[in-house]
């Protein structure tokens, strides 16, 4: 029949067309799949670097403070002080643009755009923890058009590949016919792939 | 063959679950050394490959009210991004005071400033306020389902208003809180804790 040849030009042609988003909605899918597994958006680098105690730090009177109530008293009675002497250390030229405690034990000098670049000193371990997350471009870029984050016009443009889809789907089952077909092996297969997600859907998830 | 080259394009570097041995050094003149951590985001507690975050909800969370920031002039004329609801005129309260007395602040309106030390970066649903104090406390704000936690904004400031509750949560997830959003910690071990949080009605971030 004519029509099941237009169906498969058109099969071709939309395919085609939804190529390039279906790529950056699988890589985007299963990145963000797996979001309990890593950070999809960054790489991170971290360094650590033994600078020693708030006493061995600043000497003097802090040394003494630390002796008596310990480093983490010695460090909150001395932030100000404290935090200059590690930008010191770090070598840095740019400036932190904020410090302040981020948890009890751990004081933040940060850097970058938000948490991207920051340098986080734990005195109880007398440690310099210097963190820097770059982001993954691609995926970042991907995630962007699947979880569509903009909104406004893509809205409209992911609904449009949405109907592409569907039109693949639907086109699919029906360019085929014969023993290989819907009403051949092609039906065990589209039944398998309805079947299998509601079985899994109630009974395991 | 496409697929695979563009994922695997896409995820370098390498993924791993655990941590690599990390090199610790004590130089004299506090020199860095070098030890490249991979994306140790591997989070074990609870369900496998649920997240405890997954699980932080609060009643309520939808659609979001307030999707878009207001654009307001700040004092000294330059532009600050309003999100969510608009202010109300009510007293500014520090951190640690409702922290300290969380029972004189419950289902109290309240408005406060502090630095931002933590945030969602899944679904931009919470953000935290270090208390002002140095003791190293946080405050998490819900800012769903008013508005989503913009990008980028962890260690800036913020002015935030919205109700005080108490709320009893799971170990796990304060765990999961100290070690991937780097707050304080719990030193039980498991079933649930108390949390002071505030559901947040607009935010300003400086």
């Amino acid at each position: 029949m004519r029509w099941r040849r237009t169906l498969l030009f058109l099969h071709r042609d939309v395919g085609f067309f939804a190529f390039g988003l279906t790529v950056a909605y699988v890589v985007s899918g299963v990145a963000v799949n797996h979001r309990s597994h890593w950070d999809y958006n960054y790489s991170i680098e971290r360094t650590l670097v033994n600078v020693g105690s708030p006493g061995k730090i600043l000497g003097g009177s802090v040394a003494e403070l630390e002796a008596k109530e310990g480093p983490l008293i010695a460090a909150r009675k001395n932030r100000p002080i404290l935090v200059k002497e590690l930008h010191r250390l770090t070598g840095r030229e740019k400036t932190y643009y904020n410090a302040f405690w981020r948890s009890p034990g751990r004081l933040s000098l940060f850097y970058g755009e938000g948490d991207h670049d920051v340098v986080d000193y734990l005195p109880e371990e007398g440690m310099m923890e210097l963190e820097v997350k770059k982001p993954r471009f691609l995926i970042r870029a991907f995630n962007k058009l699947h979880l569509n984050e903009s909104r406004r016009v893509w809205t409209w443009f992911a609904d449009l590949y949405a109907i592409a889809l569907l039109f693949l789907a639907i086109s699919g089952a029906f360019i085929v016919k014969g023993k290989k077909g819907l009403k051949g092996r092609g039906g065990y297969y589209l039944g398998a792939g309805i079947v299998i997600p509601w079985l899994l859907y109630l009974f395991v998830l | 063959m496409i697929l695979v080259a563009a994922f695997g394009f896409a995820c370098t570097p390498a993924e791993k679950a655990a941590e690599p041995e990390v090199k610790k050094e004590a130089p004299a003149n506090a020199d860095a050394v070098e030890a490249k951590v991979g994306d140790a985001t591997a989070e074990k507690d609870g369900e496998e490959g649920k997240a405890p975050c997954d699980k932080d909800t609060h009643p309520g969370m939808g659609k979001i009210e307030f999707p878009e920031a207001t654009l307001l002039k700040a004092k000294d004329g330059t532009e600050l991004a309003h999100w969510g609801a608009p202010f109300k005129e009510i007293p500014e309260v520090k951190v640690s005071e409702i922290l300290a007395n969380p029972d004189k602040w419950t289902g109290k309106e309240v408005k406060i400033l502090g630095n931002v030390s933590a945030m969602c970066n899944h679904r931009r649903g919470w953000f935290a306020l270090a208390a002002e104090d140095d003791s190293g406390k946080n405050l998490r704000i819900w800012a769903m389902p008013k508005f989503l936690v913009p990008a980028g904004t962890v260690g800036k400031k913020a002015v935030a208003q919205g109700v005080v509750e108490v709320r009893e949560v799971e170990v796990k997830l304060v765990q999961h809180l100290a070690k991937e959003h780097k707050l304080d910690d719990t030193e039980q071990k498991e079933g649930k804790v108390k949390r002071v949080m505030i559901i947040g009605t607009g935010a300003e971030f400086i």
